[in-house]
């Protein structure tokens, strides 16, 4: 009988020991995490704002949360989700105001690039944002580091078939309308 | 080139490699005499190489602040905070409402106690009845009805119930 507790003890004792604590599992994903806000957004400071929201309310359920895995999947779609709203909230207001050119995100200034390439890269944004939704969100969660297209099913919560057939759309709309 | 238009499409398939192998090995062969679509193609390669590039760096261009993580942690401490150390005024409006929902909700339970216990008294009344025959046979004369008289003998004296027969029926009973 003391040996089963024994046992019972020690394995309780290692399991507790193994679950990584909030900070831990936040270094982990902050990059990730960042990144989808930032694909969606395309506004470093948006995007760490909704980054830092997603964290927050990840805090809050963190007894429920403990395990990377769950956290991880969890995290990507709250982070996803929150993004998405903002960036929704976002084209109404623009919608609103007539000077929506001044309040357009700018991509982020990198001095190793040529003005081609800056001219390169807002062009892609500008037709990324006239893809629908559906396609964008595919398109922009895939090349978040480290999300393959399985990952990219758990945040937007559809069969992996459709998630390739949006990204094979949106990449096909894109190779059109970005002809030299 | 109007001719290779209907190429267009399995072209692009054929440079993801999303071709069945009859339709890749069609537009191989195609490709091998039609200059203008081994042309389109490489320009679709490399267009697709450019769009892959930029948003790689649309996307993971940026990084996070390098104070992103203390800020997480300091506000989720902070958001934590309060819940340890909650005022003053949030424990007395909590007793008040306890003593409120005691006051609206005890009255009733109360009644529906009283009238359990009174549902419980009877049904323990009930279980305990007994009929009158069980306590006629615990009486005294139980245990002469359960022994079987004699030949000749009687359980009650039958000459004092008739005393003008009492010599004819022997005068024996349980008494002589």
């Amino acid at each position: 009988m003391s040996t089963r507790v024994e046992r019972w003890l020690s394995t309780t004792v290692s399991s507790v020991r193994e679950e990584p604590d909030f900070a831990t599992l936040l270094a982990e994903n902050q990059r990730r995490v960042f990144q989808i806000a930032h694909g969606i957004l395309g506004s470093p400071a948006d995007a760490e704002e909704v980054a830092q929201e997603a964290f927050l309310r990840a805090h809050h359920r963190f007894a429920s949360l403990r395990d990377p895995a769950p956290f991880r999947a969890w995290i990507g779609r709250i982070a996803f989700r929150l993004a998405l709203n903002r960036h929704r909230a976002r084209r109404r207001q623009l919608a609103r105001e007539t000077a929506w050119q001044a309040t357009r995100p700018q991509t982020a200034t990198d001095p190793t690039r040529t003005p081609a390439d800056h001219l390169f890269l807002d062009r892609l944004r500008s037709e990324i944002d006239l893809l629908p939704e559906k396609l964008r969100t595919a398109l922009l969660l895939s090349a978040v580091e480290g999300m393959d297209a399985r990952e990219v099913t758990t945040v937007l919560d559809i069969p992996v078939g459709t998630v390739r057939s949006r990204l094979h759309l949106a990449r096909k709309r894109l190779l059109e309308v970005m002809k030299p | 080139m109007n001719a290779c238009h209907r190429w267009n499409d399995l072209l692009l398939d054929y440079a993801w490699g999303a071709c069945e192998p009859a339709a890749a090995a069609r537009v191989e062969d195609h490709l091998a005499a039609c200059a203008p679509c081994t042309a389109t193609l490489a320009d679709l390669r490399t267009r697709e190489q450019q769009i892959d590039a930029a948003l790689g760096q649309l996307v993971r261009g940026a990084e996070p602040s390098s104070h992103f993580r203390a800020h997480v942690l300091a506000a989720a401490q902070a958001s934590a905070a309060p819940a340890a150390g909650q005022p003053a005024w949030k424990g007395a409006l909590a007793a008040v409402a306890v003593v409120l929902l005691a006051a609206v909700f005890l009255p009733p339970l109360a009644e529906r106690w009283a009238a359990l216990t009174e549902r419980r008294q009877t049904s323990v009344s009930l279980s305990e009845w007994r009929s009158p025959t069980e306590s006629l046979l615990r009486a005294p004369a139980h245990e002469l009805m359960q022994s079987a008289p004699r030949l000749g003998e009687f359980y009650f004296p039958l000459d004092s119930l008739f005393p003008e027969t009492g010599s004819e029926n022997g005068g024996t009973n349980n008494e002589s």
